[in-house]
C-alpha cells in the first residue's frame, strides 16, 4: 500500500514539468518568429527610405558619393526597434547595406531595373542583418533577414512636335477648307470695298486656320487636354513644344486686310521645357490664330531634329526619360527622311511617338518612324480620337517603388 | 453469473480502491496541477504579451514610416504627416497612437537634406492583451525611430 502511494504521488507534477520543456521550445520559437518579423519590417523600412531618398537625390543631381553615404546612413539608422522608451542597442556595423544605381524601363507594363543603365534614374538598396532567437532581449543563434527596395524616378521631359504646314488649315474630311470663305470670322476681305482685296477673299483662308473647321482647330483641344493631364500627374514633367513646316516666304493678308510678307522657318521652338503647360499652349494658339499664318510644306525630320536638340539641351533634366510626340496631318515632302531623324533621336536616348491625324497622313512612314525611334504609333481620324491619344501618352507611371 | 445493479458495481469498485490504500490520492492531481500550472502560465502569458507588444511596435513603425514619407516630401507638412500616421494607426487597430517628433521640428521647418526622425507611440494600457501577467515594464509602446532626410 505504502509503496504504491509513493510511486503515484507527484506523477502529474513530473508530467507537467516535463511538458514545460517542449512548451518552452515552442514559446521561444514563437518569440523568434516574432523577432524575425519585427526585423523584417525594420529592414523593409530601412531599404525603402534609403532608396526613396536616393531617387530624390538623383533627381536633384547630387553627387553619387554623397547619395551613397546618406543612403547608407538612412538604411543603418532605421534598423531600430522600439521598446520601453529605448531603441535596441543593435550594432549598426552588423547592418549590411548595398546601394546600386541604374535605369528603369517599362517592358509590357512591368517596371524593370537595369543596373548601370542610362538614363540614371533609379536606386536599388539591399539591406541585411542577422536576427533570430531572443533570450532576455539578446539574440542568440541567428538567421539573415534581408530586404530590397528600388525606387525609380520615372520623370519625363516631353516635347510635342506639331505640324504647322499649310494643310493644317484644311478641314478633316474634304482635304481643303471647303466652307464659305466669307464666313471665316477673320476674313474681312470679302467685305472690303477694295475690289482687289475682295477678289483675294477666296485665298485669304489659306494662311489662317478656321477656328472651328480647320485641322488646327481640331488639334488644339487635344493639346489643351495633354496640358491638363500633365497637370494631374504626380510627377513634374517638363513640356516643350516644337512646330515645323518648311522654309518659305510668302505674302499673306494680315488681320487688318493688308498684304504682308511672312517667313516660315523649317522648325521653331514654341516653348522651352516648362511646367507652365497651359500658358505655353495658350500662347501657341494665339500665335497661329492671330500673329503668324500657317503655311509651308511638311519637313517632319526638321521637327524631330529640333525636338531632339531641345530634349538634350541644358534646360532638360539628365535623369528624365525623353519622349517626343510627333504629330502630322500630311506627308513628309521636304528634307531628309523622318525615319532617319527618329533613329538619330533614339540613339540620343529619346523615344519617338508618332501620331497621324486625318486621312491624308502617310501612316506607313510614320509607323516606321515610331519603330525607328523605339516608340509607338497612333492614328487619329478626328479631334476626339487625337485628344484621347494625347491623354493616353500623358498618363505614364509616376516615380514609384518598383521592388 | 449473478446480475448486479450499476450502483452495486460502483460500490464494489470503491471498496477495491479502499482496500488498495489509494483513497488518500483524491485531490493530489489537483494540488500538483495547482502548483505547476502557475509555472506554465508564467511562461505562456508573458510570451503572448511580448509578441503582441512587438507586433504593435512593428505596426507603429510602419505607420511612422508612412508619415515620414509625407513629411520628408518637399511639400510635406507636419499636419499631413500626423494625419497620415493617425489614419494608418487606426487602420491597424492601435488606440491612442501619437507621432513623436524629432526636437528639431520645434525650431520650425526642416531644411532640405537635413536628417530628422519620428516614432510612433501608443499607451500600453489601451493596447494590451486582456490577459494577466503582463511583464512589460513601461507604460508606452514605442516604435523604433524612423530616420529620413528632407527631400528637395
Amino acid at each position: 500500500m505504502t509503496k504504491s502511494r509513493r510511486v503515484r504521488m507527484g506523477v502529474s507534477a513530473i508530467l507537467i514539468l516535463a511538458m514545460l520543456v517542449p512548451i518552452a521550445i515552442v514559446g521561444f520559437f514563437a518569440l523568434s518568429l516574432a523577432n524575425i518579423q519585427r526585423n523584417e519590417a525594420a529592414s523593409q523600412v530601412a531599404a525603402d527610405l534609403s532608396a526613396k531618398y536616393g531617387a530624390n537625390a538623383i533627381a536633384r543631381e547630387l553627387p553619387i558619393d554623397m547619395i551613397t553615404e546618406r543612403g547608407t546612413s538612412i538604411a543603418r539608422d532605421n534598423w531600430t526597434h522600439g521598446g520601453n522608451g529605448q531603441d535596441s542597442n543593435l550594432d549598426k556595423g552588423q547592418v549590411a547595406v548595398e546601394i546600386e544605381y541604374g535605369s528603369t524601363r517599362f517592358v509590357n507594363d512591368q517596371a524593370e531595373f537595369r543596373l548601370g543603365d542610362e538614363p540614371l534614374n533609379s536606386v536599388r538598396v539591399k539591406t541585411a542583418v542577422p536576427a533570430g532567437i531572443v533570450i532576455f532581449g539578446k539574440p542568440i543563434g541567428s538567421i539573415l533577414v534581408d530586404s530590397a527596395a528600388a525606387v525609380a524616378n520615372v520623370e519625363r521631359d516631353l516635347c510635342l512636335v506639331i505640324d504647322r504646314s499649310g494643310s493644317m488649315t484644311f478641314d478633316l474630311t474634304t482635304h481643303t477648307w471647303s466652307a464659305d470663305k466669307s464666313a471665316h470670322p477673320k476674313n474681312r476681305l470679302a467685305l472690303s470695298t477694295n475690289l482687289s482685296k475682295r477678289s483675294a477673299a477666296n485665298q485669304w483662308w489659306w494662311g489662317w486656320p478656321h477656328p472651328e473647321n480647320s485641322r488646327w482647330a481640331e488639334m488644339m483641344p487635344a493639346v489643351y487636354a495633354l496640358a491638363d493631364e500633365l497637370e494631374k500627374t504626380k510627377q513634374s514633367e517638363l513640356l516643350s513644344i516644337v512646330s515645323y513646316s518648311s522654309q518659305v516666304t510668302e505674302n499673306r493678308w494680315d488681320q487688318s486686310t493688308e498684304l504682308r510678307s511672312y517667313s516660315s522657318l523649317e522648325s521653331t521652338i514654341e516653348a522651352q521645357p516648362t511646367l507652365r503647360y497651359a500658358d505655353v499652349v495658350s500662347a501657341l494658339e494665339h500665335k497661329y490664330n492671330e500673329v503668324m499664318p500657317i503655311m509651308g510644306g511638311t519637313n517632319i525630320a526638321s521637327g524631330i531634329d529640333q525636338a531632339a536638340a531641345v530634349l538634350t539641351g541644358s534646360r532638360s533634366r539628365s535623369f528624365a526619360f525623353k519622349t517626343m510626340i510627333v504629330m502630322t496631318d500630311g506627308q513628309h515632302n521636304v528634307g531628309r527622311s523622318p525615319v532617319d531623324a527618329a533613329r538619330d533621336a533614339a540613339n540620343r536616348g529619346i523615344e519617338v511617338f508618332t501620331v497621324t491625324f486625318s486621312h491624308d497622313a502617310d501612316v506607313a512612314t510614320m509607323q516606321a518612324t515610331a519603330a525607328a525611334g523605339n516608340g509607338k504609333h497612333f492614328h487619329a481620324a478626328d479631334g476626339e480620337t487625337l485628344r484621347q491619344i494625347f491623354i493616353e501618352i500623358a498618363n505614364t507611371p509616376p516615380g514609384v517603388f518598383i521592388e | 453469473m449473478p446480475r448486479i445493479s450499476i450502483r452495486q458495481h460502483f460500490r464494489k469498485l470503491r471498496s477495491k480502491s479502499r482496500n488498495r490504500g489509494l483513497i488518500c490520492r483524491r485531490g493530489v492531481e489537483a494540488v500538483e496541477a495547482a502548483l505547476t500550472l502557475p509555472l506554465l502560465l508564467a511562461l505562456v502569458f508573458p510570451m503572448l504579451h511580448l509578441t503582441h507588444n512587438w507586433h504593435t511596435e512593428k505596426m507603429l513603425k510602419i505607420a511612422a514610416f508612412e508619415a515620414v514619407k509625407v513629411l520628408g516630401h518637399r511639400d510635406g507638412t507636419l499636419e499631413r504627416a500626423q494625419s497620415t500616421f493617425a489614419e494608418y494607426a487606426t487602420a491597424f487597430g492601435i488606440e491612442g497612437a501619437e507621432l513623436e517628433l524629432d526636437p528639431s521640428f520645434l525650431s520650425g521647418s526642416i531644411p532640405t537634406d537635413s536628417a530628422f526622425w519620428v516614432r510612433g507611440v501608443a499607451p500600453q494600457l489601451q493596447n494590451r492583451l486582456p490577459l494577466p501577467l503582463n511583464i512589460s515594464l513601461g507604460s508606452q509602446l514605442r516604435s523604433g525611430q524612423v530616420f529620413y532626410r528632407k527631400e528637395g
